[in-house]
């Protein structure tokens, strides 16, 4: 007999069997979450960074967010994410990763965000604290590169609740000039590890911490002279309340990063090049946030960034940035904010960057058919909500 | 409650040990819990409550109460471990009273197997206790809030003092988080009466704090023409399982930031939606100093799509039955603590209707389906001339469902328990 036929005919087999356990095999409709946001600034700028901003409108950073998640027959919650997003004006298929959660494990398989970093910054933008706040990456200087890979991520919820041990394995993106230049690594590129915790969303007004961690974070490079080696960062931070007040609320994020980097003496004019070298950093945000009446009604923050490259002669960055965001209606803000970065003489001749922005936001975080809530809402971490 | 159902105890359950509401002493419980009370209440008698360190008690039983008043206006009140005891009813000493505890708590409540829903709950059980008392018996609740969400208890169809009728804002403030609240009032009129918690009350009573309150009569006429030695109570119910979860999941959230700032003494009124006059609520509207939730710009609405449906806490086939003998007469109570009506029918035999919110009707009916509508109590008597297996169901049969599966919801089933079956039911879920 045919091969084919043969193993068609198992296959068949195979489909119908859960048909016959029951006479209608209802459809599950997933729990649909739309997230993301639009936001688009007038800049008026001036800088001599490879970073920095033009005069113009942007909408970097605006992206669509798309989670089909389910319950499983037995016990967790399966399902998948699908994220786009701008990177001045290049859209790009940012997460497709497939996921399984449950009261002590989270997995997600696919594209996805990079553990490069351990907590967000109060500003408009990611690529606002760029190379400040991220381990970068030494195989390309794109921005999606620097923010999204192929990975499979573990965090293991080792109480239950907050704090996880987590673990990734997979791939940062390798981009053409890398690849062509010879500088790619076969396999695996990137793996880590590290400590998190992370305090409920609907608590972050009222407990002391909202979120800390340390992760070790490893790259495979290729160097100059076709040798391949393991680069190792080494991030740690910290979101703490510096008052309990739901109605006015103080708060301070840090975080900072020591990359042992490859190339100690190279050029760091390019992303990666800098992503190569030895280098560290700092970054903190003071953050208010107005709440009258429990009602978020603005936010105000001052970031502050330093980074500097030990191996290379006054080669340090000085960045500084208040941010105001100011909520006109739910997820709807109007939004201002500064940047400033100063270099040291070993950095761009030691010129400086400015950029003034205004604009509109406009972030979605719906729902639909929600019937399975969150891993970290209070009832699940407070009274054993059913998972 | 379900007790009563699986051994059909006699009506008169008032020292039922199951979960049935049991009275004890006044005395035993001053002494029992009036103490714990106060050293909670001198651990958080900060100063920030306008009253003397050690008189946390508002006590204003058996007389006028000339002071009592809303505390929900005073700047940074906080009810922790308070003991109110509101004005209108008689003193400890001047009345027998029957004292019951009752508490509320959040639970993880099972309503059909593989199906666990967090509600909040009278004594951690979905319905509450139920009361069974005398009419005239004087009948004092000792209410504990053990959540961090606000609660009261309102007596449906009880004429209590106003003082003792639950309506957050109207008659009381709402029981804090660890507050307790004292209800007096005297069981009257008889009749198939029952409780609910007043206090968000779509979510609160119709998703778990609803509990029957039987007042029986020593003399009951029905009993002439249908001499029922056993009752049976079904509070029938219909879910939104996500509603709910929803719900609780952001009432904590809300009340976790209320309770941290009523705890440093600066809960602002308006943040709990709360003001001293319409006036005050529409100028604070006009000019924009609160904005309240349920606008377009705030509220997409709440949509309630009730997919579970129930008999005292359960959906078919986690019901239990009601047994009957040949020749017996036994007492249905069906009471609707829901939001959609219940449509009852009986098989193989017709019932007498003969009450509705507890008060007997003047011509008992004969029916074999009861519309049961929400906040109504609707009392039949059932004869046993049909040994069987019957099924007494909704027979708006979208709702004998669960989760849109057919079939479940409200459906109990009257057993005749002195014959010998030839078919005997076993459990189907899925047809
Ligand atoms: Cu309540």
């Amino acid at each position: 007999m045919n091969r084919w036929v043969m193993w068609s005919g198992w296959l068949a087999l195979l489909i119908a069997l859960p048909a016959q356990a029951l006479e209608v095999d209802r459809e599950v409709w997933p729990r649909l979450t739309l997230g993301g946001r639009v936001i688009g600034t007038l800049d008026l700028a001036n800088g001599v960074s490879d970073g920095a901003i033009d005069n113009g409108v942007t909408i970097a950073d605006s992206g669509l967010l798309l989670r089909l998640d389910k319950r499983l027959y037995q016990h967790g919650i399966g399902g998948a994410v699908l994220g786009y997003e701008d990177f001045d004006g290049a859209v790009r298929l940012t997460q497709a990763n497939a996921f399984y959660w449950d009261r002590d494990i989270e997995v997600h398989v696919g594209a996805q965000r990079l553990r490069n970093e351990l907590i967000e910054f109060p500003v408009l933008r990611d690529d606002d604290v760029l190379g400040l706040a991220h381990v970068g990456n030494a195989a390309a200087d794109d921005e999606y590169g620097q923010f999204y890979g192929r990975l499979v991520a573990v965090d293991w919820y080792v109480d239950g609740r907050n704090q996880a041990l987590d673990l990734w394995l997979g791939n940062r993106e390798q981009d053409a000039g890398h690849v062509s230049a010879g500088q790619a690594v076969a396999g695996f590129n990137s793996v880590g590890l590290g400590y998190h915790y992370q305090q409920s969303n609907d608590l972050i007004y009222v407990e002391r911490w909202r979120s800390a961690g340390i992760a070790l974070d490893a790259q495979r490079v290729q160097t100059a002279a076709g040798i391949e080696e393991w680069m190792a960062a080494l991030i740690a931070a910290a979101d703490v309340n510096l008052n309990i007040d739901p109605a006015a609320s103080w708060s301070l994020v840090m975080q900072a990063i020591y990359n042992d980097g490859i190339t100690h003496d190279g050029v760091i004019s390019t992303l990666s090049e800098r992503a190569r070298a030895r280098s560290q950093s700092w970054v903190t945000a003071l953050r208010y946030t107005a709440r009258p009446n429990l009602l978020t009604r603005w936010q105000a923050a001052l970031t502050v960034g330093y980074k500097e490259f030990p191996d290379h002669s006054d080669a340090s960055q000085w960045t500084v940035i208040p941010t105001y965001v100011r909520l006109l209606g739910q997820g709807v803000a109007a939004v201002a904010q500064l940047k400033y970065s100063g270099y040291g003489a070993g950095l761009y001749q030691g010129g400086e960057d400015v950029a003034v922005q205004i604009g509109i936001s406009y972030s979605l975080d719906a729902r639909f058919n929600d019937t399975i809530g969150e891993r970290n809402s209070i009832l699940n971490l407070q009274y054993g909500q059913q998972l | 409650m379900t007790t009563k159902m699986d051994n059909g105890t006699d009506v008169d359950v008032r020292h039922d040990a199951g979960q049935a509401m049991v009275g004890h002493s006044s005395d035993e419980r001053q002494l029992v819990s009036r103490r714990a009370f106060l050293r909670a209440a001198a651990l958080v008698a900060g100063g920030s409550v306008a009253a003397p360190a050690l008189s946390a008690v508002t006590e204003h039983a058996g007389h006028g109460g000339g002071n009592y008043q809303s505390m929900m206006f005073m700047p940074g009140h906080n009810m922790a471990g308070q003991i109110t005891e509101p004005p209108g009813a008689p003193a400890d000493d001047e009345v027998d009273y029957q004292v019951f505890d009752l508490d509320v708590r959040i639970v993880q409540h099972e309503i059909v197997p593989g199906i666990r829903v967090p509600m909040f709950a009278f004594n951690g059980q979905v319905p509450g206790p139920e009361f069974h008392v005398y009419e005239g018996d004087w009948v004092k609740v000792i209410f504990t809030n053990n959540t961090e969400e606000m609660h009261t208890i309102h007596w449906h169809g009880l004429t209590v003092p106003y003082t003792m009728d639950g309506v957050p804002m109207l008659t009381q403030d709402p029981v804090h988080p660890g507050q307790v609240f004292v209800y007096r009032f005297q069981a009257k009129p008889s009749g198939t009466r029952w409780y609910h918690c007043h206090w968000g009350t779509p979510l609160h009573a119709a998703h778990g704090m609803h509990g029957a309150f039987i007042v029986h009569r020593r003399d009951d006429p029905l009993k002439k023409h249908f001499p029922y030695q056993r009752d049976y109570t079904l509070m029938l119910e219909a879910w939104d399982i996500d509603f709910a979860r929803e719900e609780i999941e952001g009432l904590l959230r809300g009340m976790k930031e209320l309770n941290t700032l009523m705890q440093q003494g600066r809960m602002d009124p308006m943040t709990h939606g709360l003001f001293r006059s319409y006036q005050d609520y529409l100028t604070a509207v006009q000019d924009g100093r609160y904005i309240p939730p349920y606008l377009q710009g705030r509220s997409s609405g709440v949509p309630l799509r009730f997919n579970f449906f129930g008999i005292n806490g359960k959906a078919h086939p986690a019901g239990r039955h009601l047994g009957i003998r040949r020749g017996e007469w036994i007492r249905v109570r069906l009471i609707n603590a829901g939001d959609v009506s219940h449509h009852m029918h009986l098989h193989g035999h017709d019932f007498w209707w003969v009450a509705q919110d507890g008060n007997d009707l003047l011509q008992p009916q004969r029916l074999n389906t009861i519309h049961v509508h929400p906040g109504g109590t609707y009392d039949i008597m059932i004869y046993g001339d049909n040994p069987g297996y019957w099924a007494f169901h909704n027979h708006a049969t979208l709702m004998a469902r669960n989760n849109g599966v057919y079939p479940g919801g409200a459906h109990a089933v009257l057993e005749y328990e002195d014959f010998t079956p030839s078919y005997r039911p076993t459990v189907s879920v899925d047809q």
